[in-house]
């Protein structure tokens, strides 16, 4: 009897340790801002997982679908904290339930776990290891349950319009401004431009324009369109309107404007219809052209003047001059060289080796009958 | 001894109409054992002339086109394993030669540039351990074309300055160019004849080296350079700002050397100076560093020669 006994306790440790074992070090809980909401409207939500540790070993992988038929996800954050030496990471989400009736969300997350070993052969690269091998747990979250109740709107918030006119008389083709103003929070984002449609009168129109962000209660912010009006004759601008569903009030909400009349004077004659602009008919003089002168006129006078380029460059027409000018033989014959004209190389070898018996006076008389009798062929290209 | 130069003339006429300042200018880089560096367009017979000019001469010629890609050993030479004798053979390259052909000099890298403008100056090549001495006459003419910026590697100008010559080669005249056509046209090749050879060359040098230079000449020279470094002092005060560096004392050397075989090609056994004047350019033109100044209005380094040429008082 005392040998059962012993058997029978052996097998509860037995099972208790293996319970106790299988107990994951982690645990996860949900908080939701409201149980009951209607479609559209904004709903906190918070996925906390909390480790009995540090949990270095943990990484989780928690990327929820963010839309789908049911329901609009948005990511608000991620915190990550450690207190009292226990880990304890928080998904924040923002859930835009798409469906009446009892809805409900079922979430998972991926708990990857690795080892030391393993952080270690990847720190020190042995054998080649590139990264941490991890063990990969899905874990079902808790169950997101909503009571969704319907409404009709295709906006849902809360919101307040204000729609300005710059100016309620002008003359005729001269514009107007409408600037249609929303500012609140709700699903800002599901906001459609207005079209707006005046006989008579030409609509232009800008893209509306959103200015908001994402917070616990949905997107708060602003929605802007501004339009120009042009019309010939007098013209009504009908009040802008917007339904919403109030999710403070639980009820349709209609935002209305004043009705704005636009007193449109005697249209403008042809001419008027222009800017500003000088006559183009009299265009032939403008003191503005003054300016360019004095710039012309300043460019020459700084390059002539003031730059001091030096042109060595000689001209061709001061040849014979500079022959005339030569006082030896030898300057000349240089200058004859220099000048690189095949015509002269006779010239040049003849008084050359005549040496001091050379006489000046002739030798400029025949290069003067060389050049006048036919135009000095250029020699560029040829100057060896 | 005229006679020879004018023979070699004739020979390199047979291919080469016109040219004749092209072919002065390789024969006195010859006669004065300078390297000469030719720059020119495609197409204005450089390779061609120099080719004729080995041939008439009966010397050992080599052609090298420069690429990009070419390495100091290709030109040198190298040592390489030989497996049936187990052991390292060495290789020599084509600058084992007396006329070599720099074609294009600026398309290859520095390396290779280096390596050759080495064996320019020493004229003595080393492969492994082992020095050869060139075969002289050994003389490089290398060629460049102006035209093309990308792809290029300019020569620095402390290696220009090994270069005894530069020739700027220019189009032929019409009359010149209607010959060339007509010649090439017919197909008409004429073989050139091998009319002098390395004594003769060797006597030639030596008469170059007697042509008298009167002191007075000599110190014209001298002044000529000085005047490429202080153009102030010659009353050349608008050309100061357009020289960064004048040239320096191996073109006095050179100057010295070329305006005698100047006279000897002229058939004259004195330097004038017309001589002086015919070489000076050529001499003077890859070694005077142009300033910013001077590049930004477009101002040769020929326009400055001509210049100091005319204000420095010719004896």
């Amino acid at each position: 009897m005392r040998q059962n006994r012993g058997r029978l306790l052996a097998l509860v440790l037995l099972f208790m340790s293996t319970f106790l074992f299988a107990v994951e070090p982690y645990t996860w809980s949900l908080t939701m801002s409201k149980n009951s909401v209607y479609v559209d409207e904004a709903v906190e939500i918070e996925y906390t997982c909390s480790f009995q540790d540090q949990a270095y070993l943990h990484v989780i992988k928690f990327t929820p679908e963010q839309e789908n038929e049911a329901y609009r996800l948005l990511p608000l954050g991620v915190i990550e904290k450690t207190r009292d030496g226990r880990r304890s990471d928080t998904y924040r989400y923002v859930l835009f339930p798409k469906k009446p009736g009892q809805q409900s969300f079922d979430f998972h997350a991926l708990m990857r776990k690795t080892t030391k070993a393993s952080i270690e052969n990847s720190v020190i690269g042995r054998d080649n290891v590139e990264d941490y091998s991890f063990i990969d747990t899905k874990v079902a979250l808790p169950t997101v349950v909503l009571d969704v109740s319907a409404h009709q709107e295709s906006l849902t918030g809360q919101f307040s319009l204000n729609v300005t006119l710059d100016k309620n008389e002008v003359k005729a083709y001269e514009p107007v401004h409408l600037d249609i103003h929303v500012q609140g929070e709700g699903d800002f984002d599901q906001m459609q431009d207005i079209v707006l449609v005046i006989d008579g009168v030409k609509v232009f129109s800008e893209v509306g324009e959103k200015h908001y962000k994402l917070t616990e209660n949905g997107f708060q912010g602003e929605w802007e369109q501004k339009f120009s009006l042009v019309g010939a004759k007098n013209f009504t601008i009908k009040p802008i309107e917007l339904s919403y569903f109030n999710i403070v009030k639980r009820e349709r909400v209609l935002l209305r404007s004043e009705r704005f009349d636009v007193s449109v004077k005697e249209a403008y004659t042809k001419e008027e219809l222009l800017d500003d602009l000088e006559d183009q008919s009299s265009s032939w003089w403008s003191w503005s052209y003054l300016n360019y002168l004095f710039t012309f006129i300043l460019g020459v006078v700084l390059g002539r003047y003031a730059l001091h380029f030096k042109d060595i460059k000689k001209s061709p027409e001061g040849f014979i001059a500079e022959i005339e000018a030569c006082s030896s033989v030898n300057t000349l014959l240089t200058k004859l060289v220099l000048n690189g004209d095949t015509r002269f190389s006779p010239l040049i070898q003849k008084y050359d080796a005549l040496g001091s018996k050379a006489s000046l006076k002739e030798l400029k008389k025949e290069i003067v009958s060389i050049v006048n009798s036919d135009t000095i062929t250029e020699q560029k290209g040829k100057d060896v | 001894m005229f006679n020879k130069i004018e023979a070699i003339k004739s020979e390199v006429a047979k291919v080469v109409v016109g040219q004749d300042k092209m072919i002065d200018g390789l024969l006195i880089g010859l006669l004065c054992e300078g390297h000469i560096l030719i720059e020119g367009i495609p197409g204005l017979a450089k390779t061609t002339t120099v080719n004729a000019l080995a041939k008439s001469l009966g010397l050992d010629f080599k052609r090298v086109q420069f690429t990009p890609d070419l390495l100091p050993s290709d030109i040198l030479g190298a040592e390489i394993y030989d497996p049936q004798h187990n052991a390292f053979k060495i290789k020599q390259g084509p600058v084992f030669t007396n006329l070599l052909l720099a074609d294009e000099i600026n398309r290859a890298p520095a390396k290779v540039q280096s390596a050759l403008l080495e064996v320019m100056q020493e004229r003595q090549v080393t492969i492994g351990e082992e020095s050869f001495a060139m075969d002289l006459p050994f003389f490089v003419m290398a060629t460049q074309n102006p035209i093309e910026q990308e792809g290029v590697y300019q020569l620095p100008e402390a290696q220009l300055d090994r270069f005894m010559f530069k020739l700027v080669v220019g189009y032929n005249s019409k009359d010149e160019e209607l010959e060339i056509a007509r010649r090439i046209a017919q197909g008409v090749t004429q073989k050139i004849e091998a009319v002098v050879g390395k004594d003769e060359l060797t006597k030639m040098k030596e008469a170059v080296k007697k042509v008298h230079i009167d002191e007075e000449v000599e110190r014209y020279m001298i002044e000529l350079v000085t005047a490429t470094r202080e153009p102030a002092v010659y009353g050349l005060e608008e050309i100061e700002e357009f020289i960064q560096f004048g040239a320096s004392p191996r073109v006095s050397i050179d100057m010295f050397k070329a305006v005698k075989a100047m006279a000897f090609l002229r058939g004259k056994e004195f330097v004038t100076p017309v001589d002086v004047a015919y070489v000076a350019k050529e001499l003077m033109r890859h070694r005077i560093v142009l300033s910013y100044e001077a590049e930004a209005e477009g101002i040769t380094t020929d326009e400055l020669i001509v210049k100091i040429l005319e204000a420095v008082p010719i004896p």
